[in-house]
């Protein structure tokens, strides 16, 4: 059984759709990743399942039971904020023992000590217990508003944007945590980012959104390899996937196309000049383990991944050849 | 070279500059310090001492021998003002206060020495007790009523929000009393006039302006991520109000209730119009001693240390509350 369906769920704030007809199922046990820029309407999706906003129109289904008229604490989820909105006036130890202290719950004393002790060993927060909430860390806050979710051993948690305050170090210890605890809970996770690594790497599916819009919905590869419009393919990918006109490539093309679209996987270079296509490179950054090529063909821009012992240098002529390029129309569908 | 510093700030303030600093603020104190000084002082002078010129104002325990044509500032201190306050009296002649046995109390004896007796005691603790019924019952109903108000109008869609805050607003506008008059004819017509209720509502509507806005911007501050957090974490909205908004709102409802006591206890005008028995606040109260057998100021000055009292220690109480930044850094902007 799905452990969230939402039918036809639809929202919006005066004139901004944040949620246009969303239809989808999230299984049990799933890492579901919610990716798109700022603005979109992830976090408006997290707030309607949490019940702390109402869809306009549609259905939300929690372990197939109608949850239109729940209220935030029948809900049985957690939610991790992007702020941390730890409680202030609490220390580290009351504000994870307080959603084990509600009356939804109500555990004895002695269970909610064991259950927080075990959870702060997980997030190695076990020294902070006595300080005060406000006296942490950023990264330390984060790992206790996530602890806060983790006591709860709800069957659904909700994240949003948990780790985007954090410094990059912090980020990706934090990312492989939760992908390890996902694994041991087995409980089913939404998440929302706005980070492109942070989705491939934790996700089971991806859902990229736009304006209100699910516009695909699929694993991290079938999303990367397969996107089946000009904005989801600017999601995923660094750098970015070129976008250029038909034309600049003069090659075979399907008829409606008017825009192709390239990655690094997609082109062959050649420094001898035999590809179908010729160009210089403009110049190059150097990242250590791989180089950043910018290449110029004709009027247009590229940016290709090499690796460092290309030997290519500012101004060296080359030549590519194209394999499996993604076109798209003008309607920046996938064609 | 001689005063150069390595680590000069231009922001932290020099020894010098704070030193200047403490001493204006030293002599504002004093400055505003004196007439409740003077006025604690009176309550201890006899009532020759009290109207004494030039004024005597250094209080000894011990007997101050008097010099004709000499001046000197001692005044021995005496309970008398107290007495006073706390007792009706009635002049007596010599004859009859001879016939009486001994005085059984020092105050009895104290009185006596005036040729008068004790008749019974005075309306005093009456009304004080009324002012401290008044005066926090009104400040209670204020600080609950507004910060369920200003919670609803923080939180929720609520119709015409600004209009309605205006309004709350527009009754601080004018100065209350404006309104005596018909708040007096609402009174006498509902015989409220006169009743503890009434002048716990007058006070309370008076003060809920005030309530309303202050508590409305302090939970305005109190993200609302807090209760929404508590509402996941299986709570109710009461009950997230009351666990996670309340404690962090503390300052803010310190602060106002301050306010509010502050008014109600000290209200003058109002006391006098609606009260004149046994809802009479002690401020109508105080300056009617002044009548009883000749200008009693010891007495007057007694009662005024008495009343200063309450207000001081509440504002002690609260004081660690009125320093803000407790609930700010744990969400980051």
């Amino acid at each position: 059984m799905a452990a969230v369906t939402l039918e036809n769920v639809s929202k919006s704030f005066g004139k901004i759709c944040a949620a246009d007809q969303h239809n989808l199922e999230i299984r049990q046990g799933e890492f579901f990743v919610l990716l798109g820029p700022t603005g979109v309407g992830k976090t408006t999706l997290l707030r309607m399942l949490a019940g702390l906003d109402k869809p306009d129109q549609g259905r939300i289904l929690l372990d197939g039971k109608d949850a239109s008229n729940m209220a935030p604490y029948e809900r049985d989820l957690a939610f991790v904020f992007q702020q941390y909105s730890l409680y202030p006036h609490m220390n580290v130890y009351d504000n994870l023992a307080f959603p084990l202290r509600s009356p939804i719950i109500g555990l004895s004393e002695s269970t909610i000590k064991w259950r927080i002790e075990k959870v702060a060993e997980l997030l190695k927060i076990s020294h902070k217990l006595k300080n005060k909430a406000t006296a942490l860390s950023g990264g330390e806050m984060q790992r206790v508003a996530i602890g806060r979710a983790l006591v709860r051993e709800p069957s659904v948690y909700l994240m949003d944007e948990p780790l985007s305050s954090l410094d990059a170090k912090l980020r990706a210890d934090l990312r492989i945590e939760l992908k390890r605890i996902h694994e041991e809970l087995g409980a089913t996770f939404i998440y929302v980012t706005h980070d492109q690594i942070e989705a491939m790497s934790l996700a089971d599916r991806i859902g990229i959104m736009n304006n209100g819009k699910l516009m695909q919905i699929g694993t991290p590869q079938e999303i990367y390899e397969n996107p089946n419009s000009v904005y989801v393919a600017q999601r995923l990918g660094q750098p970015a996937i070129n976008l250029l006109p038909v034309e600049a490539l003069a090659d075979q093309y399907p008829e409606s196309a008017t825009t192709i679209g390239l990655r690094t996987e997609n082109i062959q270079l050649d420094k001898s000049g035999s590809g179908a296509f010729q160009g210089m490179v403009d110049w190059i950054e150097h990242l250590g383990d791989q180089n950043r090529l910018h290449v110029k063909l004709a009027s247009e821009k590229l940016e290709i991944l090499a690796s460092p012992d290309s030997r290519l240098a500012a101004g060296d002529a080359i030549s590519l050849t194209l394999k499996d390029p993604l076109f798209f129309n003008s309607e920046g569908h996938r064609i | 070279m001689k005063g150069l510093s390595t680590s000069h700030s231009v922001v932290a303030p020099t020894a010098w500059s704070k030193r200047f600093a403490a001493l204006v603020v030293v002599f504002y104190a004093v400055v505003a310090l004196v007439p409740i000084v003077w006025i604690m002082l009176t309550g201890f002078k006899s009532p020759a001492d009290s109207i004494s010129y030039p004024p005597k104002f250094i209080p000894t325990l011990s007997e101050v021998e008097e010099k004709p044509g000499e001046y000197s500032p001692y005044y021995q201190m005496t309970l008398e003002g107290y007495v006073n306050l706390f007792t009706s009296r009635s002049r007596q002649s010599k004859e009859y206060l001879d016939s009486l046995p001994p005085p059984e109390t020092w105050y009895d004896e104290l009185v006596r020495s005036r040729q008068m007796v004790i008749t019974g005691a005075s309306n005093f603790s009456q009304r004080y007790g009324n002012s401290l019924i008044i005066g926090f019952g009104s400040t209670f109903m204020a600080i609950f009523l507004g910060t369920l108000a200003a919670y609803g109008f923080s939180r929720f869609k609520v119709p015409l929000k600004d209009d309605l805050l205006f309004f709350i607003l527009s009754t601080r506008m004018m100065p209350p009393i404006a309104a005596a008059i018909p708040i007096f004819l609402m009174f006498r017509a509902t015989g409220l006039a006169d009743t503890h209720a009434g002048m716990v509502l007058l006070y309370t509507a008076v003060n809920m302006g005030l309530a309303v806005w202050l508590l409305h911007s302090f939970i305005d501050e109190i993200p609302r991520e807090y209760e929404e957090a508590a509402m996941i974490d299986g709570y109710t909205r009461l009950q997230a109000f009351i666990k996670v908004v309340l404690p962090q709102a503390t300052t803010g409802i310190a602060a106002t209730a301050m306010l509010c006591l502050v008014f109600a206890w000290n209200e003058y005008a109002f006391a006098l119009l609606l009260t004149s028995g046994s809802a009479q606040t002690a401020p109508p109260f105080i300056p009617t001693i002044i009548g009883e057998g000749g200008l009693d100021w010891p007495a007057v000055g007694a009662g005024t240390t008495l009343f200063l009292i309450p207000v001081m220690v509440f504002t002690i109480l609260v004081r660690k509350h009125l320093l803000r930044g407790i609930t700010f850094g744990a969400l980051r902007k």
